[in-house]
């Protein structure tokens, strides 16, 4: 009886909000077929030989078996952490020392002229400043070889190819960009640390609290939720970022820049190779997804 | 008294020292934006002998020379930019708001199932949406660049509107509710005004990411003439001019141009969006 009454009340709930439904509905429909579609395809067709012209063919675990003996697909997963871990790190701290020190700027006038500073590098696109950074690495009149001639660090003539020796490229992929301070993220930090009440940083300051120990004590526990943010989704933007293999190295020299998500990008849209290239995808899916949920554990055991 | 004035004294060395330091930072980080201004206004013999440095005379033509090519590009942006932002601010906020102020069973199963979708990444997307829109035989048009945009966006978009409608207090939509609103008018006339500034952060966070897109527009367009600014940038006008740098510079200081006045007029809007929300985990 008592279930009957809770099933038609139920049914009654769904009736009464069939206006939130319907609102719902143009959203649901367009993230069914935009959103959990390709996904599901692409976990269903790597199990096939799948190209753009000729019907799919199921070949079972032929994709992950030629991927996991492709060397170029193994050396590619060490390139990526190498890389990815330092740009990580970078990508995190080096806009926390920037929001710290526009923070202990006590002319406010200045300091909201520095967050609007902070924010212009955003005005010109990533692929400008990747293709700046071409001319920059230009190995014979590249504004890093003409800085490190004139300031005779180098013999005068010297030619130094940046992205095209094998030994640096790894090092310019990283440096590029220097000194990374601009950016959202440093806004991101700043309204983090003005949360902080006054009285809190004036009492530190009578208590004799240095900058340094109020930062290490006082910012760094408070901040520590937009530290994560940045950690988890730089991350997973780190792994997948293939911008300036695309536009700067193309790989090379050799194979020495090869990152996963390149390699599945070059066997989908050069070999044409989809099947193939969404067994890579799944791969990196689910590295991806352990990697989330390692990160997410580790920070509740530290809460 | 004498104690008190060094300390002031110290006091303002500290912030000489500081502001140099901000200063030389800025300097270092927005170097290669005057770096591409002064490239771009040199004439190509200039360019060979000194690079890096400003020198006279200013040559406006390269402007125009790049213009031939990356007008239509920029024009093709602002096309995209247009109708994936409309569409997305309208899906995204309706839905929010839903979300956020109606009570109806499976809210927040519908929820995590929008939400989820943050968590798929890229990867494993890119081939098979590919693939889709080819099916649908929609490559090469405006749709393929703007229905992905407006749906994929709508997801993260979802997210920070509803947290900040949450914020609103009840009592406003109570009252309205009383007063005979139904929630169609609670959303056009009290959520949206009160959301500007959301808005505004989510549009603009969203046309930099259409200017920044290299990836999709360059594999699902292969009309020089429908490409989207980096796309073209990339495919098409580097290479095109690979031996004229001044006028690729100049190329790529149009490129920006729409940037630059979008952030002159919403920069306000956009700092007290990305200050207030506090994005963390």
């Amino acid at each position: 009886m008592s279930s009957k009454l809770k099933n038609d009340s139920l049914l009654r709930r769904i009736w009464k909000g069939r206006l939130a439904y319907l609102l719902l509905a143009p959203l649901m429909i367009g993230l069914l077929i935009t959103s959990y579609y390709p996904p599901i395809s692409g976990l269903y067709r790597s199990f096939f030989d799948w190209d753009v012209i000729n019907e799919p063919v199921f070949v079972g675990m032929d994709n992950f078996v030629e991927l996991f003996s492709d060397e170029v697909f193994l050396n590619s997963i060490p390139t990526m952490f190498q890389i990815a871990i330092p740009r990580l790190l970078i990508s995190i701290f080096v806009p926390l020392i920037m929001a710290e020190l526009i923070f202990a700027v006590k002319s406010k006038k200045m300091q909201y002229a520095y967050r609007v500073m902070v924010l212009l590098p955003i005005v010109a696109p990533g692929l400008v400043y990747t293709l700046l950074w071409q001319k920059i690495y230009d190995p014979q009149f590249g504004l890093l070889t003409t800085l490190l001639q004139g300031m005779n660090i180098v013999p005068e003539g010297t030619v130094i190819n940046w992205l095209g020796n094998k030994d640096l490229v790894i090092f310019s992929l990283i440096f590029k960009g220097f000194p990374w301070v601009g950016g959202t993220a440093v806004l991101i930090y700043m309204s983090g640390l003005m949360n902080i009440s006054t009285e809190v940083i004036e009492s530190s300051v009578l208590d004799g609290c240095s900058t340094l120990r109020r930062i290490w004590h006082i910012d760094l526990p408070l901040l520590i939720g937009q530290i994560k943010y940045f950690l988890v989704f730089g991350l997973i933007g780190c792994i997948q970022d293939y911008n300036d293999q695309l536009i700067l190295t193309n790989g090379g020299p050799g194979y020495t820049t090869y990152v996963p998500s390149y390699y599945m990008y070059i066997k989908a849209f050069t070999a044409g190779r989809m099947g193939y290239a969404s067994a890579v995808g799944f791969v990196m899916f689910i590295a991806i997804f352990l990697l989330t949920i390692f990160i997410m554990r580790k920070k509740k055991g530290d809460d | 008294m004498v104690l008190k004035k060094t300390k002031r004294a110290r006091h303002r060395t500290s912030q000489v020292i500081l502001h140099t330091v901000i200063a030389l930072l800025m300097f270092m980080t927005l170097y290669p934006l005057f770096i591409a201004v002064f490239i771009g206004l040199k004439s190509h013999d200039a360019f060979l002998h000194t690079p890096w440095l400003p020198t006279l005379p200013l040559w406006f033509t390269n402007f125009k020379t790049a213009f031939e090519v990356v007008g239509v590009y920029m024009f093709n942006t602002f096309i995209v930019g247009i109708a994936s932002v409309l569409g997305t601010l309208a899906l995204a906020s309706l839905s929010a708001y839903v979300f956020s102020r109606m009570r109806f069973p499976g809210r927040q199963l519908l929820y995590f199932a929008v939400i989820a979708l943050m968590m798929v990444p890229g990867v494993l997307t890119l081939v098979p949406s590919y693939m889709l829109y080819n099916n649908l035989g929609l490559l090469n048009s405006y749709w393929v660049l703007i229905i992905p945009n407006i749906f994929g966006s709508s997801v993260g978009a979802i997210f920070l509107f509803r947290t900040y409608f949450d914020g609103l207090p009840e009592s406003i939509f109570e009252a309205a509710r009383i007063d005979g609103c139904t929630e169609l008018r609670c959303y056009f006339s009290i959520c949206l005004p009160l959301s500007k500034a959301i808005l505004g952060t989510q549009a603009i966070s969203q046309i930099i990411g259409i200017w920044n897109d290299v990836v999709w527009p360059s594999i699902t367009i292969t009309d020089p003439d429908m490409w989207t600014i980096s796309a073209g940038l990339y495919r098409q006008f580097a290479g095109q001019y690979s031996s004229n740098t001044p006028v690729q510079f100049a190329g790529y200081i149009l490129a920006s141009l729409p940037l630059v006045l979008l952030f002159v007029f919403a920069n306000r809007y956009y700092i007290e969006g990305l200050t207030t929300t506090g994005l963390k985990l």
